[in-house]
């Protein structure tokens, strides 16, 4: 699984990839954190040292379970001030359910307002799934 | 490739003839100036897109500082038939009511600039701002709602706020038709420590001063003069407002199937403006854009009690807009009157002395238009035009949009070194994050004096003052 951040005008968009749809939301969350903190913090430190929340999100389709999904992390981060930097999801259908491990962090340079869904597709082609998620922030 | 129309120098046209899925024209307001940079991003594929919803009337409009959005790009402007038209979370924005306000003081620059930076760290260590900043004050649920009820009058009821004030916000403050039942739990519980503060981004608190006025009558009746110092507040709703556009994107996308409506991108979600969810939505973004009144109400509460420290005399209220907001609207179409929802996201209200809606002290010029431009350049405030009616349906720019992304910003910028040089120039920036700064470079914004005649040259709003800035408090 994987991410990258790709900057737009007004905002900044995450492209995640992974074999399942776990790995999928994980990179786009993983993406999402990165991208809002301007680091990156290793699973097994937040892990280790973050706090557990349980999570469970649901959806109508894929694009509404990555939002949604997306949307439960900033709702963490809002209310919680922690950014989740490791994973442990189970997807049913279009609902995910599981275990994220969150950590306060010092310095937040872009305050993330809602994952949209502009232009979004979440594909499933060669055997990964994929999808590019715009942020307003 | 998609080829526009000259209809006159800064008014361009996609016909609907463009294509099929098209209900009306799509109209760009630019210089070709501004036209070059609005055509690198999806601006006008946007604006297109805006122009398939149902029950739009008249054309699909983008602003002169128009800038590539959700779905909707960021200065538009549509207007829906009530009856037949929809509503749409993603036309009014995430940020509900993001709005601006003008306080004037009667100190001029002469007296306050020597203590300028004072006067800059008092604001950025007494007004909450940055990412994740929660207020003073702690509200109840039970405030909460009484608050997302009452907007602006509420912080009156509670000496937050002067009587003189209320008639200078735009709908005085309070939208009638909010209902905070329509608000999720969620929403409320990612507002309710959000009063009194900036938020970080674009958002801002600026101390700038009048560099020229252009109109000495609309001045005069403004309150304006060469040398005033001005003090602009620009922030939203908070996490209340975005959480609850959040919310509905979800309701409208699984509502539409229901109404048979399709939408050429998902973040154009809506349902019919009477239908239960679209009149949901609208309350509670009624309640939303009440928080956000309150919350620059409160925010000038907490700045008059700084600027009183320094002896400075009074700050009045020049007047409140919203620039990302919904409203119901009566409007003249081929000679009918016709009531609209109207949707301007990232575009202000800029009605001329015609309107009834504006307060009785402007009548004779037309109500002010504020255009936030960037922390290193200028400012305006403007005064709306009736003949903006027909143009745009009483619509302006809401200031400089964005050229550049805040990834690219930070990579051309650096936030300490931006800091020293806007020092250089006798504006002291206060923030906690450079990085943010950087986002917020000057050169990543649109030239607000081309945005600014622009608006004027097609008629939406004249310029009255040029503001520079002094002191910016960012989060």
């Amino acid at each position: 699984m994987s991410y990258k951040i790709i900057g737009t005008t007004a905002d900044f968009k995450v492209k995640g990839w992974g074999s399942t749809r776990e790995e999928l939301l994980s990179s786009l969350g993983l993406g999402m954190a990165v991208g809002s903190c301007g680091i990156e913090v290793s699973p097994e430190k937040a892990r280790q040292e973050g706090r557990e929340f349980s999570i469970a999100v649901e959806g109508f389709d894929n694009e509404s379970l990555v939002v949604n999904f997306l949307s439960e992390l900033i709702y963490l981060y809002n209310v919680e001030k922690v950014f989740v930097w490791s994973f442990d999801l189970k997807v049913e259908g279009f609902n995910v359910a599981g275990k994220v491990y969150g950590l306060p962090v010092e310095q937040v340079s872009a305050e993330l307002k809602a994952a949209t869904y502009a232009n979004l597709k979440v594909e499933h082609k060669n055997g990964q799934w994929e999808a590019t998620v715009v942020f307003d922030i | 490739m998609i080829k526009l129309n000259k209809i006159s120098d800064y008014i361009w046209e996609v016909p609907k003839s463009f294509r099929s899925d098209m209900l009306v024209p799509a109209r760009i307001l630019a210089s070709e100036k501004l036209l070059e940079k609005i055509k690198e991003d999806l601006s006008i594929e946007q604006t297109i897109n805006v122009a398939t919803l149902p029950g739009i009337q008249k054309y699909s409009i983008a602003m002169p500082d128009i800038h590539e959005g959700y779905g909707f790009p960021i200065g538009g402007v549509a207007a829906f038939d009530q009856k037949e038209g929809i509503i749409s979370p993603g036309g009014i924005g995430y940020d509900i009511n993001c709005g601006v306000r003008l306080l004037k003081s009667t100190a001029t620059l002469v007296e306050v600039r020597p203590r300028l930076p004072e006067i800059a760290d008092e604001l950025f260590e007494n007004i909450p701002s940055g990412v994740g900043k929660g207020g003073k004050v702690r509200f109840s649920d039970a405030e909460l709602d009484e608050i997302m009820i009452e907007g602006a009058e509420w912080m009156l009821e509670k000496g937050f706020a002067k009587p003189e004030d209320i008639t200078h916000i735009e709908e005085n403050g309070r939208l009638s038709m909010a209902d905070p039942t329509k608000v999720s739990q969620r929403a409320k519980t990612r507002g309710r420590d959000q009063i009194g503060t900036l938020g970080s981004g674009n958002h801002f608190a600026e101390v700038q001063y009048v560099e020229k006025i252009f109109d000495k009558k609309a001045a005069e009746v403004f309150g304006l003069f060469e040398g005033q110092i001005t003090i602009a507040i620009h922030c939203g709703s908070r996490g209340l407002g975005h959480q609850h556009a959040t919310d509905y994107l979800n309701v409208m996308r699984l509502a539409m199937a229901k109404y048979k409506i399709s939408v050429p991108d998902p973040e154009l979600a809506c349902t019919l403006f009477e239908s239960p969810e679209g009149q949901d939505y609208f309350a509670g973004m009624a309640a939303a854009a009440n928080f956000a009144f309150a919350n620059r109400q409160y925010l000038t509460f907490l700045t008059r009690n700084i600027w009183e420290k320094f002896g400075f005399g009074e700050l009045s209220l020049l007047y409140d807009i919203a620039h990302n907001i919904g409203k119901l609207e009566k409007h003249i179409i081929d000679g009918k009157e016709k009531n609209l929802v109207m949707h301007r996201k990232g575009a202000t209200r800029s009605f001329g002395p015609a309107r009834s809606e504006i307060p009785d002290d402007f009548k004779s010029v037309g109500q002010p238009v504020l255009l936030p431009g960037n922390m290193g350049i200028a400012s305006y405030v403007m005064c709306g035009l009736d003949s903006s009616e027909e143009i745009s349906f009483g619509s302006a720019a809401h200031g400089a949009g964005r050229v550049m992304s805040r990834a690219q910003a930070k990579r051309t910028w650096y936030g300490k070194t931006l800091k020293e040089e806007l020092e250089a120039q006798g504006i002291y920036l206060r923030t906690s994050s450079w990085a943010g700064a950087a986002e917020e470079a000057p050169g990543a914004y649109k030239d607000i004096d081309e945005v600014a005649q622009v608006t004027e040259g097609v008629g939406l709003a004249k310029r009255v003052a040029r503001l520079r800035p002094l002191a910016v408090v960012k989060g």
